[in-house]
């Protein structure tokens, strides 16, 4: 993948746009009763590993911002924020696995699925609801009761279906030399 | 611009869609600050009164955006309902007082202390909004770029944004064509299917989704980079950008006013709260 | 056939169950198929669309032409035995092993088509299968649906292109604003200037070719270029 800061710009517009309708649209209705599971973070994982941290970040943070004003509230800052973390973290993992070239085998999965976890309950358990404090002075149980429940809800989708979209793309890079027809 | 649709940008004439999108940048972003320090009930409601009075000068009228309304009135009474389910006496720690007003049940007691709590919380999300929603019913959306070169923000940052909003109508209807695709093959995401199955079939829809949005990263990159885009490290110039008028000033002088005076009022006060109950 | 946005997409979406119609029925083989789901559909007509990347989402050939079998019921040889014999008929069997990825832009066009075939279709509906294609695949592809009608599928296809209907299909079906404005032989189509006209089509250059040479019948010469075109080209391969 040709990275300089045009491809850079252009993924983070293009990104965005993709996170933003993953998470304003497509949804999967969940056993909680009216809730759905929303996507986003798994293809943002994919994302920020293809295009690095500054790439994640900011396509968390627009895309995320995107969504809360199509709602057509204010945005909710310190959500954002956490998402835009999210971003970054994962991307930081782009120097370790190249997805770009195909390389996605157990040990990067591993190293996935832990990076994940740990972005996700900083982000919702910690960034989120130290923040919502901050601001909006809502009490700390509720607070850390509803971020425990956001960073469940991420880790799973994001490790689960995050994992299974990174380990599909990986596969759709054909090593070189070996195709023969038969 | 299909991108009006999904932000809902409702042109009309009046002294508010006259103002420049970065006017209406800073003054949103200097109107959430000023809402957002403040946890004072008397600054609260002088807040909404020019919230609602600029919502009025706009000439948008209440039922345009009477969805949106609704959807967030419901997201305050949930989440007064669980801040109340989890911290019933949020309200006396902070006012230090209790008036009991009834009890429930169990362990709940419905304190004055604690309604007058929930009142500024709903107060100081419902304040926002008004402006919020003007924000975007109110800027075009290709100014929107523009203004946040305007208050600084990087054009590359700027110019993701507009892509952004110009490919969104592209890739949802990517989706809607994958999606129908997927279902003629027997690959559903709705309840028919248990949820392993679910989270697994996203992934046929995904999956061809990304991968379309990522071949457009490509050919969007190569054709601005033929056209010499970001050949100039700092500055870009835009086609929608608008000189600040009078008017423009006043609202951003009125913006950095209400912000001030918000942080003031703490100051002076010595706490966010105002407590009527002392 | 039509100019852009008089409704042949649309339609296609009704009948494939895409889209709900207000009114109105569905015919095949005599049967009203309204109530029907898109999959009970799409085991009768096979829609395949203009860009093979929306269709795609496995990475190997054979499982993106298996992927409609899963769900129903067979066994695994009886999928193995189906999906190879679709990949022969579409020229992809040597290939079935392979990475979508590696493929150009026809060849995934066939997977499309195989994936769709091998629910066994009755019908298939092909929206602008050669849209953006030089001349040699455009007619790789339209020989190869040929071959599929020979084996007894309906093919329909959504097309601008006017050549392309003279040249392969007997009967065009000609919608302006919404309406069905003319259901004829295609070389018909091309004798009535007004019908012409008010489906936007661009009257081939052959035809001008022929007026301003005042050739008498025209449309005979067209035919008949067409076909002379034809033995050219599969002798001269």
């Amino acid at each position: 993948m040709k990275k300089n800061s045009v491809t850079t710009v252009v993924a983070v517009g293009i990104g965005a746009a993709l996170f933003f309708v993953v998470g304003r649209f497509v949804a999967i209705p969940s056993p909680v009763p009216n809730t759905n599971i929303s996507l986003q973070y798994a293809v943002l994982a994919l994302l920020a590993l293809l295009y690095g941290p500054v790439a994640g970040g900011l396509v968390g943070f627009i895309g995320h911002t995107l969504i809360d004003l199509s709602w057509g509230g204010s945005p909710w800052w310190s959500w954002i924020i956490a998402s835009a973390f999210v971003g970054v973290a994962m991307g930081l993992l782009s120097k370790s696995i190249k997805l770009s070239e195909g390389q996605f085998g157990k040990k990067e999965m591993i190293t996935f699925v832990i990076a994940n976890v740990v972005a996700h309950l900083i982000a919702w358990a910690g960034i989120a609801p130290v923040l919502d404090i901050v601001i909006y002075s809502e009490p700390i149980e509720k607070l850390f009761s509803q971020g425990a429940m956001a960073a469940v809800a991420n880790i799973l989708t994001s490790v689960i279906v995050g994992g299974l979209l990174a380990a599909a793309y990986a596969k759709t890079i054909a090593k070189k030399g070996s195709l023969d027809k038969e | 611009m299909a991108a009006n649709t999904v932000l809902n940008y409702l042109p009309r004439k009046s002294v508010i869609h006259q103002l420049t999108g970065a006017t209406k940048l800073i003054f949103f972003l200097l109107f959430t600050l000023a809402s957002m320090i403040t946890y004072d009930t008397r600054v609260l409601l002088g807040l909404m009164v020019i919230s609602f009075a600029a919502f009025a000068a706009s000439r948008i009228r209440l039922r345009e955006v009477r969805f949106i309304l609704v959807f967030m009135l419901v997201f305050l009474l949930l989440n007064d309902t669980f801040i109340f389910l989890f911290s019933p006496d949020q309200g006396t720690a902070i006012y230090g007082t209790r008036h009991l007003v009834c009890h429930l049940f169990w362990r709940y007691d419905l304190t004055l202390e604690e309604l007058f709590y929930l009142f500024n919380v709903s107060l100081k999300y419902f304040v926002a909004l008004p402006v919020a929603t003007l924000f975007i019913s109110a800027t075009n959306p290709s100014e929107f770029a523009a203004s946040l070169n305007a208050i600084g923000v990087s054009y590359r940052v700027g110019y993701s944004v507009s892509l952004a909003l110009r490919y969104i109508p592209d890739i949802q209807r990517d989706y809607h064509g994958i999606s129908q695709a997927q279902q003629a093959r027997g690959i559903e995401l709705g309840r028919k299917e248990k949820l392993w199955a679910r989270l697994k079939n996203s992934v046929s829809i995904l999956l061809p989704l990304i991968l379309s949005s990522l071949a457009r990263i490509e050919v969007i990159a190569n054709a601005m980079e033929l056209r010499g885009f970001g050949k100039d490290p700092k500055k870009r110039t835009w086609y929608t950008r608008r000189p600040f008028g009078k008017n423009d000033y006043l609202a951003i002088a009125l913006g950095a006013v209400l912000a001030a005076g918000s942080i003031a009022g703490v100051i002076l006060n010595g706490s966010r709260f105002y407590n009527p109950f002392v | 056939m039509g100019r852009n946005g008089a409704g042949k997409s649309t339609l296609s979406k009704l009948i494939c169950g895409f889209e709900t119609p207000g009114e109105g029925r569905f015919l095949l083989d005599g049967r009203d198929i309204r109530e029907d789901t898109i999959r009970q559909r799409a085991g009768r007509i096979g829609y395949v669309m203009q860009n093979p990347n929306q269709m795609i989402s496995k990475t190997l050939i054979y499982d993106e032409v298996a992927l409609g079998l899963k769900n129903s019921g067979l066994s695994e040889q009886e999928v193995r035995k189906r999906v190879e014999d679709t990949l022969t008929v579409c020229g992809l069997y040597p290939f079935r092993n392979w990475p979508i990825s590696a493929l150009s832009f026809g060849q995934k066009k066939r997977v499309t088509i195989a994936s769709v075939l091998v629910m066994g279709p009755e019908l298939i509906l092909l929206d602008e299968p050669t849209a953006g294609q030089d001349f040699k695949r455009y007619t790789d592809i339209m020989e190869f649906l040929c071959s599929l009608n020979a084996k007894g599928i309906t093919v329909v296809m959504i097309t601008h292109d006017m050549h392309l209907m003279l040249e392969y299909t007997p009967r065009a079906l000609v919608f302006n604003r919404g309406r069905l404005i003319a259901d004829c032989p295609a070389a018909q189509l091309l004798c009535s200037p007004q019908l012409v006209e008010e489906a936007a089509l661009k009257e081939t250059s052959l035809f001008t070719l022929a007026n301003r040479c005042g050739i008498g019948q025209p449309a005979e010469f067209v035919n008949r270029f067409i076909q002379y075109d034809r033995e050219v080209r599969s002798h001269g391969r």
